[in-house]
């Protein structure tokens, strides 16, 4: 029999009436689901804007003023905020409460004058329930940066000080101040520069998409792989234990059934590409290195499956022991991956974790590519897919009646 | 038909097949942990590499104020040892602080002064970058405030030093500025209690009923289906004696998640879990038949599962805009739990869904059974 015969044959005997593939082709949907439910007012918005804002700058002096139209400015240019100025605060809240904007900043009366004298000043984000995840995401970056910024008048206040003990004019001491408001001005207006990047805030806000679409699509591509286990645990109590089959047409079961069980897992890569790219730009050059790590991913998830369906007699057992080895891979990638005060033999697992590896590729390869990462976590997953390969056919092998 | 024979039989291949009672216990487990789980966790633990390559002093300082911050852990090593690093997932990320980084401040130049590497294998990569970019304008202010005061005329070496002895702990002080947070009025009462430990021990119990519902899928369910249509028995029986201890396995899991979720009326929400749980029975019969495979049941049971639950709110909170499926999750069990772990009212409401999803099951299973015996 030629040997792409076996594999068509046993693609068809694995997909069914392509029930099973149509499955593992939706299964990561409702994950997908679940962002849009916090992504959607961001993705459907219809002016491109991240999201829209009311602003009311109680405080009337020309530096706030500046720093605010510079914010401001640049980030309505960039096509992040639509800002509308609002004359009262009771306006800018029932705004947002009626989701007119989505959040509504604050700035009350003399906040220049007050930090300027030493006396700490807060000013209010208030934003809609509805937008809270992207709203926060954008608040946690004008908190961090707005912070330094006032701990940096707290460097003026003492070069103020020892202006004051020098018996320097009142004129003098006053350029000083302008002048070093003027620096950390400056200086918080090209924050993003000092790591190459043009803006002001929103760097590196999207790790956790990243992460979390890799994570969902390499658990969606292990699922896929549960009808692999399954089958092979029954072919090799049924059809194979009772035959005698030569070593070699074995061999080329085993191998049609490891590339069988990868094209089924393929299909639930299908849909990522569009995800990750409704998300985020990818360029073409990172989208095509994942491919590789793609098919990868399945042939190892694939011979791990035939493994673990050649390890057991019944095929529920084996679909348990999948199911239950897949959680732990998943717990452990998404709670301990990034962890050091682990025990040392489980740092070890979780490097060489073909989950990890995968995810790793999906989640970096796809938008900011490190080329050692990628050598180190493709090698892993070769080296999985040897190692559960010729395991795999030495139990297979066993459990056959050669 | 001896339908308590089923239901003996039932009973006994549960407790006795500890692979799927593990999903139960798993459940309780987790579903305590999360009721008792504490939001204070951070990032600690995740290992960045410093390369300092800077020829002059501000380099070091940067080190000095990154190494205050406690979200991450720090190695100052050479360029080759952190690339190796993070290509082996030891470290997550690479901060190389370039060259030239004191001589281009000194001249107030701030174009790439550092070069970052994340590896975003982490939820708490997040604020990474951000963290980063403060920290050098942190080392940026100081150099400018000090430049400034270099100026002034008859300052002495001794100011200089002093000025410095004081920054080491203005960074640690309250910020001047500060900006916070206030959520619009809708939600408050809401998020004040979320009870996700009841919510999500919902979610596994679905999960838990659907997964073990093999017995109707095709290496038994035929069999049994169709001796009992062949032998006259009753399927809407043999459902509620097959289900039975499935449900009493999930109920007797909830008292003590239950327990330990402090919810102020655990009586109605008691009664409001039973009727989920009978209803998510209803449903598990309906994925079961049309799951027809184990291998299709295990790959449909946590999607579906996961679909429902976070319609009706279990999973996580339904955001406001998104009013038309709060509307239509009405027709989900998990919705009128829910309501009353929310404490609002759900007993009507949750019977006519169990009626509802009962019925449906019992017409889905005798079509299947049908189609099989045919």
């Amino acid at each position: 029999m030629n040997p792409f015969l076996f594999i068509l044959y046993d693609i068809k005997r694995l997909f069914g009436r392509g029930k099973t593939a149509f499955i593992a082709m939706l299964s990561p949907i409702p994950v997908i689901l679940m962002f849009a439910l916090f992504l959607a007012p961001v993705l459907t918005q219809g002016n491109g804007a991240f999201f829209s804002g009311a602003i009311l700058n109680e405080d009337n002096s020309e530096s706030v003023d500046q720093l605010m139209n510079i914010i401001i400015n640049y980030e309505v240019k960039k096509g992040n905020v639509a800002v509308y100025p609002v004359k009262e605060k009771e306006t800018g809240e029932r705004m947002v409460d009626e989701g007119k904007v989505a959040v509504f900043m604050y700035i009350p009366p003399d906040t220049y004058a007050d930090s300027m004298n030493g006396n700490r000043v807060v000013m209010e984000f208030y934003y809609t329930p509805s937008r809270a995840f992207d709203a926060l995401t954008f608040y946690t970056g004008i908190k961090s940066s707005l912070s330094v910024f006032g701990q940096g008048i707290r460097l003026v206040n003492i070069a103020v000080g020892i202006a004051k003990k020098l018996g320097l004019s009142e004129d003098e001491i006053f350029r000083i101040w302008d002048e070093g408001v003027l620096d950390l001005q400056n200086v918080f207006i090209h924050r993003g520069r000092v790591i190459g990047k043009n803006g002001i805030f929103l760097f590196g806000a999207d790790y956790h998409f990243r992460f979390a679409i890799a994570l969902l699509f390499a658990t969606c591509a292990y699922m896929s792989s549960f009808p692999v286990i399954y089958l092979t645990s029954l072919d090799l109590s049924e059809i194979f234990n009772k035959r005698s089959i030569p070593a070699k047409r074995l061999l080329l079961y085993f191998i049609a059934r490891i590339i069988s069980g990868a094209i089924l897992i393929l299909f639930s890569f299908l849909i990522m590409f569009p995800v990750a790219r409704l998300l985020r730009q990818i360029e073409l050059n990172f989208a095509l290195s994942v491919i590789p790590g793609i098919i990868l991913t399945s042939l190892v998830f694939s011979s791990l499956a035939v493994l673990i369906g050649s390890m057991f007699k019944r095929g529920q057992s084996a679909l348990w022991a999948g199911l239950y080895f897949g959680t732990a891979s998943v717990a452990s990638v998404a709670f301990l991956s990034d962890k050091t005060d682990i025990p040392e033999a489980l740092a070890l697992l979780m490097r060489i974790s073909p989950f990890r590896a995968s995810v790793s590729i999906f989640s970096n390869g796809m938008f900011n590519l490190m080329i050692e990462r990628y050598a180190f976590d493709m090698f892993v997953l070769f080296s999985a897919f040897v190692i559960f390969s010729a395991a795999g056919f030495v139990i297979y092998m066993k459990r056959s009646a050669l | 038909m001896n339908y308590f024979a089923l239901l003996k039989g039932r009973a006994r291949a549960l407790l006795m097949d500890f692979s799927s009672l593990a999903v139960i216990i798993i459940a309780v487990v987790v579903s305590i942990y999360i009721s008792k789980y504490s939001e204070k966790e951070n990032a600690k633990g995740i290992i960045i590499e410093i390369v300092n390559e800077d020829k002059g002093l501000l380099g070091s300082r940067l080190i000095d104020i990154l190494s205050s911050e406690e979200a991450f852990k720090y190695n100052v090593t050479s360029y080759d040892e952190a690339v190796k690093a993070v290509a082996g997932n030891k470290a997550q990320g690479i901060i190389e602080i370039v060259p030239d980084f004191s001589e281009k401040i000194g001249r107030s130049e701030y174009e790439s002064l550092v070069h970052i590497t994340v590896m975003a294998d982490s939820y708490d990569m997040t604020t990474f970058t951000e963290m980063v970019i403060n920290d050098v304008i942190k080392v940026w202010s100081e150099t400018l405030v000090e430049k400034r005061i270099g100026e002034i005329q008859g300052v002495s070496q001794s100011d200089i030093t002093e000025f410095r002895e004081e920054i080491k702990d203005v960074w640690n002080r309250e910020s001047l500025l500060d900006i916070e947070s206030v959520m619009g009025k809708e939600e408050k009462t809401e998020e004040e209690e979320n009870y996700f430990g009841i919510r999500w021990y919902a979610v596994f119990a679905m999960f838990y009923l659907c997964i073990s519902g093999t017995w109707m899928c095709n290496y038994s369910s035929t069999g049994l289906l169709r001796r009992v249509s062949g032998r006259g028995g009753k399927i809407t029986l043999l459902f509620i004696f097959q289900s039975l201890p499935g449900v009493v396995i999930s109920f007797l899991g909830f008292i003590p998640v239950l327990i330990t979720s402090g919810h102020p009326d655990p009586c109605n929400v008691f009664i409001s879990f039973l009727i989920y749980i009978c209803s998510s029975a209803a449903f598990a019969l309906i994925i079961c038949c049309m799951s027809g495979k184990f291998s299709n049941l295990v790959l449909i049971s946590p999607i579906s599962t996961m679909v429902v639950s976070l319609f009706s709110g279990l999973l996580c909170e339904l955001p406001d805009w998104a009013n038309l499926w709060g509307t239509t999750s009405v027709i989900i069990p998990g919705h009128w739990l829910y309501e009353a772990i929310l404490e609002k009212r759900f007993f009507l409401g949750a019977m006519l869904v169990f009626a509802c999803w009962f019925i449906l099951g019992i017409c889905i299973s005798w079509g299947f059974s049908k189609k099989k015996i045919h």
